[in-house]
């Protein structure tokens, strides 16, 4: 009896999940043979930010559907990675944090060039000379701070100001090894006239300490167990909003932008969809509309019609400190090591 | 030694059969073997040493990686860490399978039932918990003791190699205790009893007669504790990470990842890892040359039930140690997961107006990726618990019964894919089977389900075969020789024997699939996402209270299928 009762619900189980399962292999092979209109995207762009503009998107065109992978950066680089081994590639558009892989994927000819008319308007900061990539949105590293311990009257709108004494021991970023967008950062500021080295010497000195990622940062400032963070701008809004007690301020001598670059990927299987996506996300009422108006992002098409309080495109390209990506590539390990000798 | 000799043919042809059961059994071995663990490490290895941009094989590589300072540092710290986490996790293990198995201690229901714990709880997540409580920066322990006591420094840093160690070793005791009281509870107690009759006491009688015998248990578990340690990335990356302490694992991820795209990177990364698998290797090999030394087959013709050691005046001192080692280190984290999930967001203070049910509001009601993620697990979880099963029983069976040429190759190549860190193994997974043999499973639930194949083949290996070393082949040969096939006797007299052990080693697989992350994580498509990796989403989107949340509903589907599974087995409930 016992055993026949096993049995039965094995399989049950298996069966009733098998069929599921059936579903959606069915599903992928049907994206993969580009019968069905469909659209892969790989970001590393919030969940809630990829449903919103998939909403928007498939409102727009019906018979597209767009399905998505997000995961850390990290994770999104590896996965495609090994995709373009394997030249087995299911990804059709990628959406990264930051250029640094799309200058690689680049030069290993693994990215396909696109002039989307809706790129002409963008600032030629934020996007690739020879339109491998365009920026469809960028983070904006700012000054997040624990509202529990301290007050958005006290707290401060530039970097150096987190110099001040009063601060010591409670100051942290996170660790550039890990965090592209903080790289980027600190790759822009040391070249900075203005800061340079002494300021990371001076932020040392002054207690400053390392998280392992940016999220991680924010989050520890958000439990007090800091007072303030080099933050990225709508993780401290989105953490906010929520509830959370933190604030966050826009840095007003110098600001760090980091565009976040759309591309297509060679071998995509649906090339024409992701043509379509591409134009759309950079639409000022398509895709630019929703990021700006409903996910507290900053975009880099001018045309779109934003909120109050946050950057302009074009603002942003002409005060945004110059940061050469290739050069970055470069001699960012020596920088690295420069960073790590001074930290660890 | 067996009556018969198995590749006896004239036996053969009296039971009219050309093939016999071993045979078959052996050959599958090695074929499903192959296919599961093989093609993965073999692509990653494949790609490890040969450079496709130029179809040369490029070992220069090897030297360069091998040779830097970081990745020994990394390799020190991994070693350190493994084998001081199995040599603590053992102690606990073996301390509370005595007390569960032989002593009469009470409230013994409930003590299992904590075991499972650390299993349903994602090991970041549980690194988190201990992090939120114990760091030195801001942990709410350290905080409550300064505040208290007056202390200048925090009293406990859990950001240290010692840190890790201890997180590692409660997570993973769990491991040895499981194989353990499996063991004691089968075992014959005459050889006990003569030696109390001879007048040994009962420290003696544990110590040179019960601990011996339940050597192959004890070893296995060890093996299992030190290959997860050797492998694990989500306790050092979240606990060693800020105090700079790198281990294997967490320096591979960080190769992968700084690369920026390139496989170069990954090449490096699946470079390292090959450092494990030598590790491992080594560690196999001196398991088999302990064990080959004495004999286990204790449960013969006339087994009965071992008699409870009574533990007198030891009982409630005892009880209540156990009680508060467990409530600290199984439910604290828990508490402080359920705690997180009704914040309304990360960071609050823990005060009743900070708490409210938004974050189950929107696992629930919100995202309908959820339902999918569930039943999408729970399939997982299913097919890998029994395939991993069937495919553990009759490895076990071949290695330890018919004992073929090559039998060390075979346990060999089921630890393998073990022993490589999770995010490793999806991309040998990625490699052979999106195309490679002609097979596309990329993106589709099948490929998540041979990665945890692979990844937990391991788990009901080592259970059932440290079970079935203890069976005596008298009972088979006694079963052979009333005219039982060969068939017959494995599922009628061999396999009722180990039944505990392959129930608990089915929860083993469907425990830890159930919210595995690191190798789904790389391999969910837009339909195949799992429970781990929407937890994995919503952390790494800031909504850490939302993925505690997500964590608890997970844990809470765990306990019921245990549940409804354990009175569906009776006999003994899940673990």
């Amino acid at each position: 009896m016992k055993r026949i009762l096993i049995a039965l619900l094995v399989l049950v189980i298996s069966f009733s999940l098998f069929a599921a399962g059936q579903q959606e292999a069915a599903k992928a092979d049907g994206g993969s043979t580009g019968k069905k209109g469909s659209v892969m995207v790989y970001t590393s762009t919030g969940e809630d930010v990829v449903l919103k503009l998939k909403e928007a998107f498939e409102a727009k065109y019906p018979n597209i559907t767009m399905d998505y992978y997000y995961g850390g950066s990290g994770k999104v680089v590896t996965k495609l990675s090994t995709e373009f081994q394997t030249k087995a590639v299911t990804c059709d558009l990628v959406w990264m944090a930051d250029p640094s892989s799309m200058i690689t994927w680049k030069g290993e000819g693994n990215l396909v060039p696109y002039k989307s008319p809706n790129a002409e308007a963008i600032d030629a900061k934020f996007k690739d000379s020879e339109d491998y990539f365009t920026a469809a949105r960028m983070v904006i590293m700012g000054i997040g701070f624990s509202t529990t311990a301290t007050s958005d009257a006290e707290a401060p709108y530039t970097f150096r100001d987190m110099l001040n004494p009063k601060w010591k021991g409670q100051i942290v970023m996170a660790d550039p090894s890990n965090a592209g967008t903080t790289k980027a950062c600190v790759y822009a500021l040391v070249n900075d006239p203005g800061y340079g080295w002494k300021f990371f010497e001076d932020f040392k000195a002054n207690g400053g300490e390392l998280e392992s990622s940016s999220g991680n940062t924010v989050n520890k400032v958000a439990a007090a167990a800091y007072q303030l963070c080099i933050g990225v701008d709508y993780n401290c809004r989105n953490m906010a909003e929520n509830g959370s007690a933190i604030g966050f301020h826009n840095t007003t001598d110098v600001v760090c932008a980091c565009p976040c670059p759309i591309a297509i990927t060679k071998g995509a299987p649906n090339e024409e969809n992701a043509k379509i996506l591409y134009d759309w996300l950079l639409d000022p009422e398509g895709g630019q509309k929703v990021l700006a108006n409903d996910c507290n992002m900053t975009v880099t098409n001018p045309k779109t019609s934003i909120p109050a309080g946050m950057i302009r495109a074009d603002e942003a390209a002409r005060v945004a400190m110059p940061i050469d990506w290739i050069d970055m590539k470069v001699n960012g390990k020596a920088m690295l090591e420069k960073f790590d000798a001074l930290f660890k | 030694m067996l009556m018969f000799d198995r590749k006896n043919k004239d036996l053969r042809r009296m039971e009219g059969k050309k093939l016999n059961i071993d045979t078959v059994m052996t050959v599958l071995c090695f074929v499903l073997l192959i296919i599961v663990a093989i093609c993965p490490v073999g692509m990653i290895v494949y790609n490890a040493c040969w450079d496709t941009t130029t179809n040369t094989l490029d070992l220069a590589m090897f030297k360069e990686v091998l040779l830097q300072k970081e990745n020994i540092g990394a390799m020190k710290n991994t070693i350190v860490i493994g084998f001081m986490t199995t040599l603590i996790a053992t102690l606990i293990g073996v301390f509370f399978a005595w007390l569960l198995g032989r002593s009469d201690i009470p409230m013994k229901g409930t003590m299992r039932w904590l075991f499972k714990i650390p299993f349903m709880i994602p090991p970041f997540l549980g690194a988190m918990a201990w992090d939120i409580m114990f760091s030195a920066r801001g942990g709410y322990v350290n905080r409550w003791f300064m505040s208290t006591f007056g202390l200048e420094k925090p009293p406990f840093n859990v950001n240290t190699v010692i840190g890790i160690i201890i997180v590692e070793a409660i997570y993973m005791f769990p491991f040895v205790y499981n194989q353990v009281v499996a063991a004691l509870e089968r075992m014959d107690p005459t050889l006990e009893e003569s030696a109390r009759i001879a007048g040994a006491k009962q420290m003696y009688v544990i110590t040179r007669i019960t601990l011996p015998l339940v050597v192959p248990a004890i070893s296995s578990g060890m093996l299992l504790v030190l290959i997860t340690s050797l492998a694990n990335y989500g306790i050092p990356s979240m606990l060693g990470f800020s105090a700079k302490i790198y281990t294997l694992p967490t320096r591979i991820t960080e190769r992968m990842e700084a690369a920026n795209g390139s496989f170069i990177g990954i090449r490096q990364a699946t470079i390292l890892s090959i450092l494990l698998i030598i590790v491992v290797g080594i560690a196999l090999i001196m398991q088999n040359r302990l064990l080959n030394v004495g004999r286990y087959d204790i449960i013969k013709g006339k087994s009965m039930r071992p008699t409870l050691i009574k533990l007198r005046k030891a009982k409630y001192p005892l009880l209540i140690f156990s009680m508060l080692f467990l409530v600290i280190v199984v439910l604290a984290p828990l508490a402080m997961i359920i705690i997180t999930s009704f914040l309304k967001a990360y960071g609050l203070p823990i005060r009743l107006e900070n708490f409210s049910l938004k974050n189950y509001h929107e696992i629930f009601f919100r995202n309908n990726t959820v339902a999918t993620a569930a039943k999408n697990s729970l399939f997982l979880g299913f097919s890998a618990g029994f395939i991993c099963l069937f495919l553990g029983v009759m490895l076990s069976f071949v290695i330890y019964k018919v004992k073929p040429k090559g039998r060390g190759l075979l346990e060999f190549m089921a630890v393998l894919p073990y022993s490589l860190p999770g995010t490793v193994l999806a991309i040998g997974c990625i490699l052979a089977w999106s195309g490679a043999f002609k097979i596309n499973l990329y993106n589709t639930i099948w490929i998540i389900l041979i990665a945890y194949a692979a990844r937990y083949l391991s788990y009901t290996l080592k259970s059932c075969s440290a079970s079935l070393q203890q069976v005596h082949p008298s009972l088979e040969e006694a079963s052979r020789m009333c005219g039982a096939s060969r068939l017959q006797s494995l599922t009628d007299v061999t396999m009722p024997l180990i039944k505990p052990a392959m129930i608990s080693s089915f929860f083993l697989v469907f425990l830890p699939a159930m919210r595995e992350l690191t190798t789904s994580v790389l391999l969910v498509g837009p339909k195949s996402k799992t429970l781990g990796v929407t937890i994995y989403q919503y952390r790494a989107g800031g909504h850490i209270s939302t993925a505690s949340a997500l964590a608890v509903v997970t844990i809470a589907i765990i306990m019921i299928c245990n549940a409804v599974i354990g009175q569906i087995v009776k006999d003994r409930k899940g673990i």
